[in-house]
């Protein structure tokens, strides 16, 4: 049992373990899961949308938004900007980036370290950029400029990739960090994404943790993943978010609560294969549990070392 | 690095016909694509697993995207609360 499966325990068993008060949990919205979300705001903290979908939106289900904002607090999650290129990024994607942000006023916004499209190819997804000077100054530049449009810097995260991109002269530990100090966003650490790398490419998570300046920090994504297997009878792992979030993602979860101070906002994202409402609730609790763990050894740690 | 070389990158993740030109011989293919010596010998070390699963990955997101899977009444839920 992890330690964080400890906490848990603890949670289950008498009062429920909260992190700091200031720490909030919540779910990506999703169409299958707006009834049970909207029944259950007293267990959800704040809710992220994804801004994409929210594009060419009708009036009425900009007014939903709107409705939905003025009961939770909204996070505006982009998954097509790809500002982690060479090229600039899309002055048009910014300024409906912008009109949603000031639309919807979410606490913060965020966005992928990632290449979506590349001259006039649309990959269609998340692509790992080569990790290298230039792509760190070409991804620092886009940050800026989508920063200067939208009017607030988003935060940035690392994104799972299944191929090590060609041509890279770092650790994706090293160019976060580089791509984080360079532009000035914070970052939002998905830690499935970690765990999903360092299955396959062979690193270990926690030196990972060690490489970021736990300062910049500020948001948390967690999600489910599996295996998949190759012609070659090599396996890999995918960050699907189509399942539960795996113990060893709660596990980092403890680790960065033992290292970050500040407070975080941690969203469970779920896109599919959608299990009963309560088993989400109860992931959100047993993470509220697995930071709440971390933070209390390092207080620990603290106070035995005054 | 060059936009060129994000450019043949992009296209290796969508191109299958090309994908296959240059698994079957990598540096031949990319110097086809006038890329540089050291972007090529970058390329001839690929991750060739990788860059399969990866292009199977981003495929089927674009057809994911294509079919508009994802449902866009969510909306509908809210109006009602």
């Amino acid at each position: 049992m992890g330690e964080a499966d400890v906490a848990v325990v603890e949670a289950n068993g008498s009062d429920r373990l909260t992190a700091d008060a200031s720490d909030r949990f919540g779910l990506t919205w999703q169409p299958a899961l707006a009834a049970g979300i909207l029944a259950n705001l007293d267990r959800i903290d704040v809710v992220e949308v994804i801004a994409e979908e929210q594009f060419g939106a009708s009036s009425r289900a900009t007014r939903a938004l709107e409705t939905l904002a003025q009961h939770v607090p909204l996070l505006v999650h982009g998954v097509a900007l790809g500002p982690a290129s060479t090229a600039p990024v899309d002055a048009f994607r910014l300024e409906k980036l912008a009109r949603l942000v000031d639309r919807v006023e979410p606490a913060f916004w965020s966005e992928h370290l990632a290449c979506v499209r590349a001259g006039d190819i649309e990959i269609g997804h998340l692509a790992a950029a080569p990790r290298t000077e230039a792509t760190i100054d070409a991804t620092a530049a886009n940050l800026s400029r989508a920063a200067a449009l939208v009017g607030a810097r988003p935060m940035v995260e690392n994104i799972s990739t299944l191929m090590e991109p060609p041509a890279s002269d770092r650790s994706e530990a090293e160019w976060i960090s580089s791509v984080i100090a360079a532009s000035g966003c914070d970052l939002l650490l998905d830690l499935h994404n970690v765990h999903a790398n360092s299955l396959n490419f062979g690193f270990d998570p926690l030196d990972y943790l060690d490489r970021l300046d736990p300062e910049r920090i500020g948001a948390i994504h967690l999600a489910g993943g599996c295996w998949i297997n190759t012609a070659g009878d090599e396996q890999r792992y995918l960050d699907d978010h189509l399942h539960d979030v795996p113990d060893p993602v709660y596990d980092l979860l403890a680790e960065v609560g033992a290292r970050v101070r500040r407070p975080l906002t941690v969203i469970l994202e779920r896109d599919g294969r959608f299990p009963p409402m309560s088993d989400l609730l109860w992931q959100l609790d047993r993470a509220r549990a697995a930071l709440a763990q971390g933070r209390l050894r390092a207080d620990r740690v603290g106070a035995s070392a005054k | 690095m060059r936009p060129e070389f994000e450019t043949f990158l992009a296209r290796l993740y969508t191109d299958a016909p090309l994908r296959a030109r240059f698994l079957a011989a990598p540096r031949e293919e990319a110097e086809r694509q006038g890329l540089t010596v050291v972007e090529c010998a970058a390329l001839e070390r690929i991750d060739r697993v990788g860059l399969e699963l990866s292009a199977r990955s981003f495929a089927h997101k674009r057809a994911l995207t294509a079919s508009g899977r994802r449902a866009r009444s969510w909306w509908k839920y809210l109006l009602r609360y």
